[in-house]
């Protein structure tokens, strides 16, 4: 049967094994079933107040209930933004402002947090856990796959969000691409790390409905202590894992891997979000060497991914890991500054079209257009394309090779950051001039240069406030003037050297 | 020794050397990024290795217990080296 929304996943799952555990968090354990009928239960809630095809933010401690309230927005015909309870809420109101959402769906634990923004709450506290399931069937017939299932927003360059606008069919086409790909089933059970506002969780939470699996939400302390994030996932049973390479770096690096004795179910280890480096990977290749690992890559404007590369052979730890090829049902193309294919082995820009590709970024079509363009190879009828603004090529083996970006977008702990936005924060305070940050690649740091008469301190004090923990620079450097270029612009490249030669002063 | 530590953990975050309660982790003020960086300034600046049955949440909730860590893997490496 065919699946028109991302629900019907759940159903199917509900219908088949209701009783089973699909939900682990710090609470608790969550059958299918009892899963489902909290989602009802926030869904008659939304269907009470009379909203469709809205948008309605979700601000929740990453949980179950979490979970199930997106189910419940989807539900209720709406789509739903998942809100960071760590960011700054500064940042949380630019997001507001842009999705301009119809509730907030919270609890009373931070109710106090977001009552200022001037967006009616909706307290999950006060729900008693009933629902009508015949509206709910009325309001179900309505969806269809063209619909938004979500809004993710994520770091846009000149210090506002942007928030890509996913559908169902675009869901539904990931999932069956990657249940495929991978073999996920009812005995999967998903080790989830990635935060509910990044698109990666996008295929543990919708696998688990689809495949009947299991998602264990563990705990975010644990990846500061690898020993004991491994007993977890051991006594868990967790069998699969899709982490961004810094957390299976920091397993590796603080040699947690040297004596593997809790990795004994682990047979899936999935990677995206960032260049894995080929040396941990291969120490984790051979801790555990009978599993599959997996490179996937794409940014969230494919809903996740496009392309993917399964480990079939030995890398040096010189090499890099291959991104493979196209998702089923995805193309990639690769265009030179011409807009024309580049040949085997030349570098161009790596460019998606398919049925997993986004409408493109909500309330914002001036920077819509800017990157969701028509295929420059058809003239014939409209056809979008994606532009990732990645630098990639093609090898001997016909495997896509990722280089490096176009622009001043970096990967740092596996967040998607615009060097952009840390620069409007920065310029934002009294006291700086110019600033401009670079990041070291070697050394994983962001590196904020800066003229005017504030010191670090006053500077990460004054940031804390606008953009996220992950964002703040690692490294100061104060500059009595800034190197300009020819057109009165700050000289990067310079900056650049001034890392590559013996590295910024330290701290 | 514990002037360094302070000047260290000031760098990354003035709020974890003024935090007066009993978990880092909870107050929001250290994750794992944190965590690293502590672990690979320390061995830097004290000459030490820390193991990694060391990388524990009891180890790294409070100043005084990174300070106690700190003391505890200096002391067993002067007596290595004796």
């Amino acid at each position: 049967m065919y699946n028109k929304v991302v629900t019907d996943y759940l159903d199917e799952t509900v219908q088949r094994c209701p009783k089973k555990i699909g939900f682990v968090d710090q609470e608790g354990e969550v059958s299918f079933k009892k899963f489902r009928d909290y989602s009802y239960a926030v869904a008659s809630e939304i269907i009470n107040r009379n909203v469709f095809k809205k948008p309605i933010a979700i601000y929740l401690d990453k949980s179950t209930k979490c979970l199930y309230s997106f189910m419940g927005v989807v539900y209720s015909g709406n789509f739903y933004t998942p809100l960071d309870v760590d960011m700054p809420i500064e940042r949380v109101r630019k997001i507001c402002e842009v999705l301009e959402p119809e509730y907030i769906i919270t609890d009373a634990a931070h109710e106090d947090t977001v009552s200022g923004l001037g967006v009616p709450l909706i307290l999950l506290d006060n729900l008693d856990g009933s629902f009508n399931l015949e509206a709910i069937k009325n309001v179900n017939r309505k969806i269809i796959d063209t619909d938004l299932v979500y809004v993710l927003f994520t770091s846009g360059s000149t210090g506002v969000p942007k928030g890509v606008s996913i559908s169902h069919r675009n869901v539904i086409t990931y999932m069956e691409w990657s249940a495929e790909a991978f073999g996920f089933n009812e005995t999967t059970v998903f080790g989830n790390q990635t935060p509910f506002y990044f698109s990666m969780s996008v295929l543990d939470i919708f696998q688990t409905l689809k495949s009947a699996a299991t998602i264990n939400i563990i705990p975010k302390k644990l990846f500061s202590f690898p020993a004991e994030l491994l007993e977890y996932i051991d006594a868990n049973g967790i069998n699969t894992i899709y982490w961004v390479p810094s957390a299976l770096c920091q397993v590796a690096n603080l040699k947690a891997l040297e004596n593997p004795k809790h990795l004994g179910k682990l047979h899936s280890v999935l990677f995206a979000g960032e260049v894995m480096p080929t040396k941990q990977l291969n120490m984790w290749r051979r801790a555990l060497p009978d599993a599959m690992y997996a490179n996937l890559f794409g940014p969230t404007e494919v809903t996740d991914i496009c392309s993917y590369y399964i480990l079939n052979r030995e890398l040096k730890d010189s090499e890099s890991v291959p991104i493979g090829q196209a998702c089923d049902n995805m193309s990639l193309l690769i265009l030179n500054d011409k807009n024309k294919e580049v040949k085997k082995g030349e570098i161009g820009e790596l460019c998606a079209r398919g049925a997993s590709l986004a409408y493109g970024y909500y309330n914002s079509s001036d920077k819509t257009k800017m990157t969701f363009v028509q295929n420059p190879l058809n003239q014939s009828y409209p056809e979008t394309i994606y532009r990732t603004g990645d630098l990639v090529y093609v090898n001997e083996l016909d495997e896509i090779i990722y280089v490096s970006r176009k622009d001043f977008q970096i990967k740092h702990m596996g967040y998607r950051i615009e060097l952009g936005e840390i620069e409007a924060a920065v310029s934002s305070l009294d006291g700086i001039q110019r600033a401009c940050c670079l990041y070291d690649k070697e050394k994983s740091r962001i590196v904020l240069f800066y003229s005017g008469c504030l010191e670090m301190r006053d500077i990460k004090r004054g940031i804390k406030t606008l953009i996220p923990k992950y964002m703040i620079p690692n490294d100061f450097v104060k500059m009595e003037e800034m190197p300009l270029n020819l057109n009165g612009k700050i000289d990067r490249q310079k900056l650049n050297n001034m890392i590559l030669v013996g590295g910024p002063n330290e701290g | 020794m514990r002037d360094k530590l302070i000047a260290l953990l000031d760098d990354i975050d003035e709020d974890i050397v003024s935090y007066d309660g009993s978990n880092l982790f909870d107050a929001g003020l250290l994750d794992s990024f944190a965590v690293i960086e502590i672990v690979g300034e320390m061995e830097k600046i004290f000459s030490i290795e820390i193991k990694s049955e060391d990388v524990i949440e009891k180890n790294f909730k409070t100043v005084e217990n990174m300070f106690a860590l700190l003391k505890r893997v200096m002391g067993m490496e002067k007596s290595t080296n004796s």
